[in-house]
C-alpha cells in the first residue's frame, strides 16, 4: 500500500506545483516539466511495470490539471518513465551525474512521444522551449536529488 | 495496456472538450490538486509581493502615483462617457438600429497558466454563469475566450492560441482597416487585413472590431509588428505582439452576455 500511496501523494503534490510554481519558475524563457522531474526520481531504480505505473499516472495528472491532449500525456510520460527506470538500472550507482543522464532520457523520450502524437503548429519554437526544459530538468533534477537523497537514490 | 487506457482517457477528454465541457477524469484530477494549487499560488505570490516591496520599493511607489492619477482622470471621464453613452443609445433606437450588446463583467482568478499549450484556468465556472465563447480580459487587453467550464472552474484559449481568432481592427487616424487576428501557438499573433494597400504600419494598435457579436469593439488585442504583403491572397499581413503578458498577471474579468 505504501508503494503506491507514497509515489502518488508526491505526483499530486508536484502536479499542483506544475500549476501554480512551474510557469513563475522561466529562466530565458525555460520553463521546467516538474512532473517529468518526478517522474525521473520516482521511476530511477524500480521496475520497468512500476515505473510505467508511475509514467501514467503523472501524464492523468498533467492532462487533467491542463485538460488537454491527455492521450499524448499519458503514452509520452509512461515511456519517459520506462527510459528513467532502464537508465536507472543500467548504471552502477545513483549519483548525480546518473540522475541527470536519467532526467535527460525522461525529458528526451517524453517530448519526442508528444511531438510525435500531436505535431505543433510553431515547431521551431516548441523545440526550443523543449530544449530548455530539458536542460533546465536536468539542473532541477540534480538539486532535488541532493535534497532527498536516501540510499541509493530511491525517492 | 497503461497506453491503451491513456488513450481511451484521451478520446473521453476529447469528447467532453468537444461539448464546452470537462470530462469526469479531468474534474477529479482539478478537485484534487485544487487546494494545493491554492495554497501554492498564495504563498508565491505572496512571495513575489514581498520582494517587490523590499526591493522595488521605489518603482511601487512612483506606479502607486501613476495609477492615482490614472484613476483621477477616469474618475472625470466616467460622467461624461456616460452621457455619451446614453445619447448614443439614443441615436440607435431612433435611427432603429440595434442595440449594443452589454455584457456583466465577472472577475476572477488565475490559478494556472499553460504556457506550452496556451491556456489558462479561471477560478469560475458554470455557477457564475461562465459558458465556452465568453471573451476574458485583463490587463488592458484581451487574453482569450472560454472554450470549456466546469461548475467551479474554465479553461481559456489565449489569444496565442492555435485555435484562437477574433475579428480586428488597425486603429490609425489614416487607416481603420478591419481584418483577422489569429493564434499561431507562439509568441505572437497573425494580422491579416484584406486590402493591398498600405493599411497597417508597425506599432500601430490593434483591436477587436465588433462585427461579431461575441466580442465587444475596441478592446486592445495588440500592436502591429513586422508587416509583409502576401501575393497569393492578396491581403497583407502583420505579426501581433499581444498587449496582455499573461504571466505576469493574476487577475481577469470574464465577459458574459
Amino acid at each position: 500500500m505504501k508503494a503506491v500511496a507514497y509515489p502518488a501523494l508526491w505526483l499530486l503534490i508536484v502536479a499542483a506545483a506544475q500549476v501554480a510554481i512551474a510557469p513563475k519558475m522561466g529562466i530565458f524563457g525555460a520553463r521546467p516539466d516538474l512532473l517529468l522531474v518526478a517522474v525521473t526520481l520516482l521511476s530511477m531504480n524500480r521496475t520497468s511495470d512500476a515505473a510505467a505505473a508511475i509514467g501514467f499516472f503523472a501524464g492523468l495528472l498533467h492532462g487533467g490539471v491542463a485538460n488537454t491532449k491527455m492521450a499524448a500525456f499519458i503514452v509520452s510520460r509512461i515511456l519517459g518513465g520506462v527510459a528513467a527506470s532502464v537508465v536507472g538500472r543500467t548504471t552502477m550507482a545513483a549519483t548525480p551525474l546518473t540522475v541527470m543522464a536519467s532526467s535527460l532520457a525522461t525529458t528526451g523520450v517524453a517530448s519526442v512521444t508528444y511531438l510525435l502524437l500531436g505535431v505543433p503548429k510553431d515547431l521551431l519554437g516548441w523545440m526550443l522551449a523543449t530544449l530548455g526544459t530539458l536542460v533546465y530538468n536536468a539542473a532541477l533534477v540534480v538539486g532535488v536529488f541532493w535534497l532527498f537523497r536516501k540510499g541509493r537514490g530511491r525517492v | 495496456m497503461l497506453g491503451l487506457v491513456g488513450v481511451l482517457l484521451g478520446i473521453y477528454q476529447s469528447s467532453a472538450k468537444t461539448g464546452g465541457s470537462v470530462d469526469l477524469v479531468s474534474s477529479g484530477v482539478q478537485l484534487a490538486v485544487r487546494y494545493p494549487v491554492l495554497a501554492m499560488n498564495g504563498v508565491a505570490d505572496w512571495t513575489s509581493d514581498f520582494k517587490s516591496g523590499i526591493f522595488g520599493a521605489n518603482s511601487l511607489a512612483k506606479r502607486n502615483r501613476l495609477l492615482e492619477g490614472a484613476l483621477a482622470q477616469y474618475r472625470a471621464d466616467r460622467s461624461a462617457m456616460e452621457s455619451l453613452r446614453k445619447d448614443l443609445a439614443e441615436t440607435r433606437e431612433i435611427a432603429k438600429l440595434p442595440a449594443y450588446p452589454t455584457f456583466k463583467k465577472v472577475p476572477c482568478d488565475i490559478v494556472g497558466y499553460f504556457p506550452q499549450t496556451h491556456r489558462i484556468m479561471l477560478n469560475v465556472g458554470t455557477k457564475r454563469m461562465i459558458k465556452p465563447g465568453a471573451p476574458v480580459i485583463g490587463a488592458g487587453g484581451l487574453i482569450g475566450q472560454v472554450v470549456e467550464a466546469s461548475p467551479t472552474s474554465c479553461y481559456v484559449n489565449l489569444v496565442t492560441h492555435s485555435d484562437f481568432s477574433v475579428g480586428a481592427r488597425v486603429v490609425r487616424a489614416q487607416s481603420q482597416e478591419a481584418g483577422i487576428a489569429s493564434g499561431q501557438a507562439a509568441e505572437t499573433m497573425l494580422l491579416s487585413v484584406y486590402t493591398e494597400g498600405v493599411a497597417v504600419q508597425p506599432g500601430d494598435l490593434i483591436t477587436t472590431s465588433g462585427l461579431s457579436t461575441v466580442y465587444p469593439e475596441g478592446i486592445a488585442i495588440g500592436h502591429a509588428g513586422k508587416v509583409w504583403p502576401n501575393k497569393n491572397y492578396g491581403i497583407q499581413e502583420a505579426s501581433i505582439q499581444p498587449v496582455v503578458d499573461v504571466a505576469t498577471i493574476r487577475h481577469a474579468v470574464v465577459l458574459v452576455r
